[in-house]
């Protein structure tokens, strides 16, 4: 057991796991090419301060209630905040 | 660290204080003795809660005492104390946390958040990882031993909630596919609805909100004048039969006036008809009395007729005119028949007595034979010659009275003859006075009967000529009701045809609104329609392309989230058994004497112990390996997790045989002499296992027994 002995570490934190893994699978999707148009105006408009507040999100959601529809309910929340529509601006000649 | 642990009516303890040191602490002693209860103590005063019983409450020892846990421990350098108390006046938990002799928070919620910020884990984690309870062991054992080391660490790091997260995301991503493909559905229907919105274009303008604002207020207004023309012409042809009906009823009013013209003048026969009424009533009267008299005179003939028949027939000869001369003749015979017999009768007496005195004057019988009635001496002779003729006369007496009572009888029995014949004549007499009376009876009563009949039929002609008068009253009133004012049938017919054109001119009238409203409805309909269809084409060319790029965008960030949790609690689950398998496998060659032991998960389930070149599965291990196996993981863990520096163990021995047993507390006190686990709790009742595997001073021991208690 010597050989291996080690200090006492903390706990395995799932947030900083969270979060690399998180700014890996962007920086995936924005080195794959899409040919869906919104889809790349959709990795280009995300901002590491969006991908912060998901990692808030997601430690908020640690900490949230054990039912996994309630869960799935916050998570909607969040993510319809986090892409709120654009305001409209020529709603009139659209009509 | 832990320091020091005090406890006062904690269960089996009424009040005990337990010092513990750096290393290897063994608490030894008896089932029941208190070891278990003392190490749920430091779980209670540490995370708030037992970890085997669900309700502190349930370690009170006696419920009118206060209770208390007081845990002191060293962290980084530094000294603290925490308590928990149970009781009060609502059996609420009281908790306090001391840094030094400051205290730091007070109250449950409190004390748990700075505990876990001191500690740096959850409040569980002093539950999970820092202390295995008794029976831990055998959960373990019982599960699939790949699964149950998965889920062992699962439940002890906590990832629980992130599997939910995990899942939650998933949902949350497939509920979003479905949105994009309902809002790729709406898209392709706008793209549809192309050419009406055009043409909506071409005919409503610009401003189609303010042609629908118009439309609607034309179609409030035509609903209006539709409800007043309908209500206008309702009151016409409300008027309108009213006087048809009027015109109605009266023309019926003339045809029975006509009729009762025609049944002739009630006043005229009504006099007649009450004075015939009054005879027949007077008649009926009479008749009544008359009825009365002869049914009194049928009622005295019968009593007379039962009177007759109980009388003797004897006695009815004296009423019967013819029969009566003749019964006199026959009781005048009766009655000389009599006579004659007492006078036979009294000259038989006569002889009797002569013969008796003859027969008393008979030779012998007397002095001397005399004549008994001058006295004069009787020859014998001339008394035999007596004796003889009173003998003949009394015979010749004796004929005579038989004949003259046969001539008696015959007359009795005329005599019965005769009354039994006036009898009978007397009560056929009185039969035929009654037949004659029931006759005159019977002839009364159906005269009776007429008399009434033509009573009711006077009363009933009556009545039918007072209704008549009656009618006729109502009749010419209800006909002045209709008509006032002088007023003709024919002035009511032209007022009811005027009606009937002004009915129709408001049906024209109403058919016009309605055409035009109808109109209205349908421009409105089409308005409406071409609206919805612009209202979704809003959201078409631009707005609807803003939504799509808003549900992109979360679709986009929702991948990311599942991304990363998925890969977050692989990361975790797979950092934690690679860590636990590492520290584990080495632990077990030391503990075994395994070398090169390599501990590798399996495909099917199955956790391999790869030694040198073989391999063995988990669950080729003893049990006792098994438990071996599970105390060196919690070990691991709480050397690796733990900041706090201790482990609690209860009854680590359990499924071990002494040698095995010897060797896992020389392993530990091994590890805590290396610095490896600070500070170690094992509560056993293997006293003399531990005696025997540990040498003076490697631990220290803390004999429990009743006394401690």
């Amino acid at each position: 057991m010597s050989d291996h002995s080690r200090g006492a570490a903390s706990a395995p934190q799932p947030l900083p796991l969270f979060r690399a893994a998180l700014a890996t699978a962007a920086a995936q999707e924005r080195a794959a090419r899409t040919r869906r148009p919104e889809r790349a105006a959709a990795l280009q408009s995300l901002t590491d301060t969006d991908l912060a507040r998901l990692a808030e999100h997601f430690e908020a959601l640690l900490q949230g209630p054990p039912e996994i529809a309630a869960l799935a309910a916050q998570l909607h929340d969040a993510l319809r905040a986090l892409s709120p529509e654009a305001p409209a601006t020529e709603e009139a000649s659209d009509a | 660290m832990l320091k020091r642990v005090t406890v006062r009516n904690w269960r089996a303890f009424e009040a005990v204080e337990i010092a513990l040191q750096p290393g290897l602490n063994v608490l030894v002693g008896p089932n029941g003795v208190g070891k278990t209860s003392l190490l749920e103590a430091v779980a209670f005063a540490l995370a708030g809660e037992l970890c085997t019983l669900d309700d502190a409450r349930l370690m009170v020892r006696a419920e009118s005492q206060p209770t208390d846990v007081t845990v002191a421990f060293a962290l980084r350098g530094t000294d603290w104390e925490v308590s928990r108390g149970l009781g009060g006046a609502r059996g609420r938990v009281r908790s306090l946390l001391r840094r030094g002799d400051v205290v730091v928070a007070e109250g449950s919620g409190p004390v748990a958040a700075a505990l876990e910020h001191a500690f740096g884990v959850p409040t569980a984690f002093f539950l999970r990882i820092l202390y295995m309870p008794e029976g831990e062991v055998y959960r373990f054992l019982t599960d699939p031993p790949l699964a149950a080391l998965d889920a062992h660490l699962r439940r002890l790091l906590g990832l629980e909630q992130l599997a939910r997260l995990e899942q939650a995301a998933a949902q949350v991503k497939r509920e979003i596919a479905r949105e994009r493909t309902q809002l790729v559905a709406l898209a392709e229907q706008v793209a549809r609805n192309a050419p009406l919105l055009a043409a909506g274009r071409t005919r409503w303008g610009d401003d189609p909100a303010a042609r629908r604002h118009a439309l609607e207020a034309e179609r409030d207004r035509l609903a209006t004048a539709q409800t007043a023309a309908t209500a206008a012409r309702r009151r016409l042809e409300d008027e309108g039969h009213r006087l048809q009906r009027t015109l109605a009823e009266l023309q019926a009013l003339e045809q029975e006036r006509a009729a009762l013209q025609a049944a002739g003048d009630p006043e005229a026969e009504l006099p007649a008809l009450r004075a015939h009424y009054a005879q027949l009533q007077v008649d009926l009267q009479r008749l009544d009395t008359t009825l009365a008299e002869t049914t009194a005179q049928r009622r005295a003939l019968v009593e007379q007729t039962r009177a007759l028949a109980a009388r003797p027939p004897r006695d009815l000869l004296a009423e019967d005119a013819t029969a009566r001369e003749r019964s006199h003749q026959l009781a005048a015979a009766i009655q000389e028949a009599d006579r004659l017999l007492a006078g036979v009768a009294a000259q038989r007496k006569a002889l009797a007595e002569s013969t008796q005195l003859l027969q008393a004057h008979a030779p012998g019988q007397a002095a001397e034979p005399v004549c008994p009635v001058c006295r004069q001496p009787l020859p014998e002779a001339l008394r035999q010659r007596l004796l003889a003729e009173n003998a003949a006369q009394d015979t010749a007496l004796a004929e005579q009275e038989t004949a003259l009572r046969a001539q008696r009888q015959a007359f009795l029995a005329d005599l019965d003859t005769l009354a039994q014949a006036c009898r009978e004549r007397l009560l056929a007499e009185r039969a035929a006075q009654d037949r004659a009376l029931a006759e005159r009876l019977t002839a009364l009563q159906t005269q009776r009967q007429n008399l009434a009949a033509a009573l009711r039929e006077a009363e009933t002609r009556e009545g039918e000529l007072v209704a008549q008068r009656r009618r006729r009253e109502d009749l010419e009133r209800r006909w002045r009701e209709l008509l006032p004012d002088g007023a003709t049938r024919e002035d009511l017919q032209r007022q009811h045809d005027q009606l009937a054109a002004q009915v129709a001119q408001a049906r024209a009238q109403e058919a016009e609104l309605a055409q035009r409203a109808t109109a209205v409805q349908e421009e409105l309909a089409a308005l409406q329609g071409y609206l919805q269809l612009a209202t979704m084409a809003g959201r078409s060319p631009a707005a609807l392309a803003r939504q799509h790029a808003a549900l992109t965008r979360r679709e986009l960030l929702a991948e990311l989230f599942a991304t990363a949790t998925t890969q977050t609690l692989a990361q975790l689950r797979a950092g934690a058994l690679a860590q636990a398998y590492e520290a584990v496998g080495h632990a077990w060659e030391q503990f075994s004497g395994w070398t090169e032991v390599q501990l590798e998960p399996q495909p099917k389930g199955q956790l391999a112990v790869r030694r040198g070149g073989r391999r063995f599965e988990l669950a080729q291990l003893s049990g006792g390996e098994r438990a071996a196996f599970l105390v060196l993981l919690h070990a691991h863990l709480a050397r690796q997790f733990g900041p706090g520096g201790f482990l609690l163990l209860d009854e680590p021995l359990e499924h071990l045989d002494a040698a095995n047993g010897r060797r896992l507390l020389q392993h530990l006190a091994r590890a805590c002499a290396d610095g490896l686990l600070p500070q170690v709790v094992v509560a056993t009742v293997e006293a003399e296992l531990v005696r025997a595997a540990l040498e003076p001073g490697a631990a220290q021991l803390l004999v429990l027994d009743a006394a401690a208690a």
